[in-house]
């Protein structure tokens, strides 16, 4: 699996392609936390699951996580791409609820503004 | 009553309910509802109502001989005997529920009786009013929370049998509690030193066992899941031994076997998705589809039989936990 990250004033974007384990679940929190921390820390997140094929059920509770630390600083995480079994484990679990979603990440940085 | 006893009685509950509302704070997935721990200690209460008669006739026909033995046993025994039945009934599956419940059981259970002893014993100061209620209201909710959290550990294996043990455990603490061995502000101390810190440590250890078994079982199922979406669960060592039961059963029964498994990981991955929410504060929006998706896996065993459920159970293992599982679901 891979992680990319990239930072525009105060909205940073992560993208996830491959299968998420307990392990990849672990460095995607330590990912959002780098790009939230600091003084010109980002306060909203979005997530790009478009490459994303397998979410592990630590995946799934480092998205909820993620989200809540998100809520507590007075940001949003929001997700883009959700599809295939990862969407489909999202709505089953109706853990999509829980989160904006958007179909690109133009379409997500829209909805912040 | 005086309003001093009044006082002493209120504040020798005290430690007990910030205990109980400590452990069930503490209970990271919410396992059991405030109104279930309110039930538990109601339950409690009556048992006390129910203990008291013959606790009466014992005392007349032995003397006090009976508080050393007769009364632990009949006590342990009707206390108990709710936490047996929601464990015999998959409502309570971890040591985590099971010690809210047996605590509670108990705090209600001493609530009574610490009202027959303000009427009954001679009065005396405010301390000794309050040793005594915390002492006696610390010593029923953690011989109770012994008995359910013993009980539900070997359940699983011992099934029925489990109960010796957990009783023997609990009647013990009680007996020795009872046997007056130590004066009363000494064994209030040593409850209080003992009993809290022992459960919290049984706490602490089953909510890592809990959250071993979520996280383990929500990835069983969604392995599973991905393999039936993705089309190689019938290369897979599960679809091959389905397949195999082609030889045994009709093949509409096969298909059914293979609906039930899908639809059983799908029920149980909500659920574990539930209490991984419920784990980071968050409250899961009610499912409207669960009650068709458990209705449909009940008419799905009916359908294969009893015969099929066997031959499915190297797949679908029959167990408490997840028969635990089940019945929440059924109930929330």
């Amino acid at each position: 699996m891979t992680i990319h990250k990239s930072k525009q004033g105060n909205v940073a974007t992560v993208t996830l392609v491959g299968r998420m384990d307990a392990d990849w679940s672990t460095e995607f929190e330590k990912a959002c936390t780098e790009l939230a921390t600091g003084a010109d820390g980002a306060t909203h997140l979005i997530v790009d699951l478009t490459g994303l094929t397998y979410a592990s059920s630590m995946g799934l509770r480092a998205f909820l996580a993620v989200a809540k630390a998100r809520q507590a600083a007075g940001g949003e995480l929001i997700l883009v791409g959700l599809a295939g079994f990862v969407k489909q484990v999202f709505d089953m679990t109706r853990i999509t609820a829980l989160f904006r979603t958007a179909e690109s990440v133009p379409g997500a940085l829209e909805a912040l503004a | 009553m005086t309003q001093e006893p009044v006082a002493a009685l209120l504040m020798s509950l005290a430690p007990v309910i910030v205990f109980l509302l400590a452990l069930h704070a503490l209970d990271t997935y919410r396992l059991l509802s405030v109104k279930r721990v309110v039930v538990a200690v109601v339950i409690g209460c009556v048992a006390a109502v129910v203990c008291y008669p013959i606790n009466t006739k014992g005392f007349s026909i032995w003397g006090a001989g009976f508080a050393y033995l007769g009364a632990p046993v009949l006590e342990e025994l009707t206390k108990a005997a709710y936490a047996f039945y929601c464990i015999g009934r998959h409502r309570v599956g971890f040591p985590v529920d099971a010690a809210v419940t047996g605590f509670a059981l108990g705090a209600g259970f001493s609530l009574v009786e610490n009202i027959v002893y303000f009427y009954q014993l001679p009065p005396s100061d405010l301390l000794v009013w309050l040793v005594r209620g915390v002492g006696t209201a610390t010593m029923h909710g953690g011989a109770t929370a012994i008995v359910a959290v013993v009980s539900v550990v070997l359940f699983t294996r011992w099934r029925w049998l489990a109960a010796g043990p957990a009783l023997a455990l609990g009647i013990g603490v009680h007996v020795l509690y009872n046997s007056g061995a130590l004066p009363a502000m000494e064994r209030t101390v040593v409850i209080m030193a003992t009993l809290p810190g022992f459960l919290m440590l049984v706490f602490w250890q089953s909510e890592r066992m809990l959250s071993n078994w979520l996280y383990s079982k929500f990835d069983d199922d969604l392995r599973t899941l991905d393999m039936i979406e993705s089309g190689a669960f019938l290369e897979s060592p599960a679809g091959v031994y389905l397949s195999s039961l082609r030889g045994s059963f009709k093949p509409e029964i096969v298909t059914d076997m293979f609906c039930l498994l899908r639809l059983s990981a799908e029920a149980s991955a909500k659920s574990k998705a539930e209490l991984v929410q419920r784990e980071l504060g968050f409250a899961p929006p009610p499912d409207p589809e669960r009650a068709e998706l458990l209705r449909e896996m009940t008419v799905l065993e009916g359908s294969i039989g009893r015969a099929g459920r066997r031959a499915l159970a190297p797949l679908l293992p029959p167990n408490a936990r997840d028969r635990w599982e089940r019945t929440r679901m059924m109930q929330s």
